[in-house]
């Protein structure tokens, strides 16, 4: 039975003459936790978005859905960067997790008892019950990612796509953020995350892809970076090489 | 105590007035809701770019056709969708960003206005103030029937794509997640801005129009933390304003799209001043 949820085949993607993402061809197991790590600019995000559909392909192709009789079509939860966000918005905690049941229910229907008890669900779940009538600027950093991914959650999907979850979040939050990823995946659910930080990607995910423009490696994170991959996708300002020396011994 | 009936009563006995009146109120409406999307958006100076950069439409239709309603409105409305095809294109065919290539665009497009509706001036007699700033005396059923339509299509738009702008507006990426086109929000939203402003030219005039739009917007968002009930007051200040300004313009002898606007600003700068999420008390 084939368990690749997301199968890159040589995908490339152009912005204008520039090139962003060249030649990649990877999957993605259903269940995992995959990480896409590489420098600044290396088409992490692009590789995200490509995978959304928002970027036409150069060349290859993504097939998405794997054997599994529920994810023939599976569906998609994303979660943005929250620098995208703009935090003064006149917005509570609740009407943006209600846009989660958006794509179900489309423009014009109204929200019938399920698509409330989803909502509240994923309130009580991400621990936002108490603020649900808070306006989202006065959130502290992790009451305001967690807002979005419980609007992930009330989305129902298969895939979570997260752009860079870790970013801007202190030490205590990324453990919270991290088990929390790790529960969705005991659901059967695939993560698939941009991190930028190669220590937390080794920690905490399955398995990696790691991006230089070009695929350097994917696969199980203990095969994917080692220190010769490394130094393939970060060539000499690699951030972390005392770290990752001793993995050699 | 002042004599109300004098004030608010006596002035209805003219027709101008009581057009005046409707076409603010219905404006008003519009106007209000899309400053809002506007504002949400950090578009309110592209708004006013593209509000100047309707006059070379209605000189060139006035020096072709004369000064009917028919015309100025095809005209500034070509002048209006032109100017939004050509940012998209400078943005996407150059280097340009999008507000630099409506910053360019718009000043060009003004500047070539001023210049047609000054030579049409040597043939007839056109006022460059009239399409600048506006006139309530000039306001034609015709000009009514063009409001009413055009205010209540933007009314049956966000009625039925309430949603759409709403999340296309706070998080376009996931808009585009639930597998939905943005750029047709985005267009629509601009089409819809272009048709309130050239309905609103001939009350308000280019400079002033986008005022009805943003003055009543920018103060909504200083009272509510809900996208609704900002919608809902920004809209309701939009149609009390331009009365009231309309009431003061006839009061004090003023030309009505200063009026309309200088009474928008009262409510504006007393809300920065008091409102909860003005940000100014805390300091």
């Amino acid at each position: 039975m084939n368990l690749e949820i997301l199968r890159y085949e040589n995908v490339t993607v152009h912005y204008g003459r520039l090139c962003a993402v060249e030649s990649v061809t990877a999957d993605v197991h259903c269940g995992s936790m995959t990480a896409i790590v590489g420098p600044n600019g290396a088409g992490k995000s692009t590789l995200l978005r490509a995978t959304l559909g928002w970027h036409r392909l150069t060349t290859g192709s993504i097939s998405i859905g794997d054997d599994h009789v529920h994810h023939h079509h599976p569906r998609f939860a994303y979660v943005p960067q929250r620098a995208q966000i703009d935090w003064d918005f006149p917005a509570t905690v609740r009407s943006v997790v209600e846009q989660g049941r958006f794509g179900a229910i489309g423009g014009f229907r109204s929200f019938g008892d399920d698509d409330h008890a989803l909502v509240d669900a994923a309130l009580r779940e991400m621990g936002l019950a108490e603020i649900a009538e808070r306006q989202i600027g006065q959130l502290s950093g992790g009451q305001q990612q967690r807002v979005f991914l419980a609007r992930a959650l009330a989305q129902g999907g298969d895939i979570f796509i997260l752009d860079e979850p870790f970013e801007g979040v202190d030490a205590g939050l990324v453990r919270n953020l991290v088990s929390q990823f790790q529960q969705w995946r005991r659901q059967h659910r695939t993560i698939f995350a941009a991190v930028h930080d190669l220590n937390l990607a080794r920690r905490a995910f399955s398995h990696v892809v790691l991006l230089n423009r070009r695929l350097i490696a994917w696969g199980p994170t203990e095969e994917v970076l080692t220190p010769e991959n490394i130094r393939a996708a970060y060539g000499n300002s690699v951030p972390i090489l005392d770290d990752v020396e001793p993995a050699r011994a | 105590m002042p004599d109300l009936h004098a004030l608010f009563v006596e002035p209805l006995q003219y027709q101008f007035m009581l057009r005046g009146l409707l076409i603010s109120a219905m404006l008003g409406i519009s106007g209000g809701m899309l400053g809002c999307v506007l504002i949400q958006r950090r578009m309110a100076l592209m708004g006013d770019a593209l509000a100047h950069s309707l006059l070379p439409g209605m000189g060139i239709a006035y020096l072709l056709f004369g000064a009917g309603v028919w015309a100025l409105f095809g005209g500034a409305l070509v002048a209006g969708l032109l100017a939004v095809v050509g940012t998209s294109l400078l943005g996407r065919l150059t280097r340009l960003k999008e507000d630099a290539a409506f910053g360019a665009l718009f000043i060009l497009f003004f500047a070539v206005g001023v210049a047609i509706v000054s030579m049409a001036r040597t043939r007839v007699r056109v006022d460059l103030l009239h399409f600048l700033f506006g006139s309530i005396l000039g306001v034609s059923s015709l000009d009514l029937w063009l409001a009413w339509a055009v205010s209540t299509a933007t009314l049956v738009a966000f009625a039925l794509f309430y949603r759409h702008i709403l999340l296309e507006t706070f998080d376009a990426g996931f808009y585009r997640a639930t597998g939905r086109r943005g750029d047709i929000v985005h267009y629509g939203l601009l089409a819809l801005v272009v048709l309130n402003l050239v309905a609103a030219l001939q009350a308000l005039g280019v400079v002033l129009a986008l005022g009805v739009f943003l003055l009543p917007a920018a103060t909504a968002t200083l009272w509510f933390a809900r996208w609704g009930r900002t919608l809902a007051l920004s809209a309701a200040l939009g149609v009390v304003g331009s009365c009231l300004g309309l009431f003061a313009s006839y009061w004090l002898h003023i030309p009505s799209g200063p009026a309309i606007v200088a009474m928008l600003g009262v409510f504006f700068v007393v809300s920065v001043v008091v409102a909860p999420r003005s940000g100014l008390r805390k300091r």
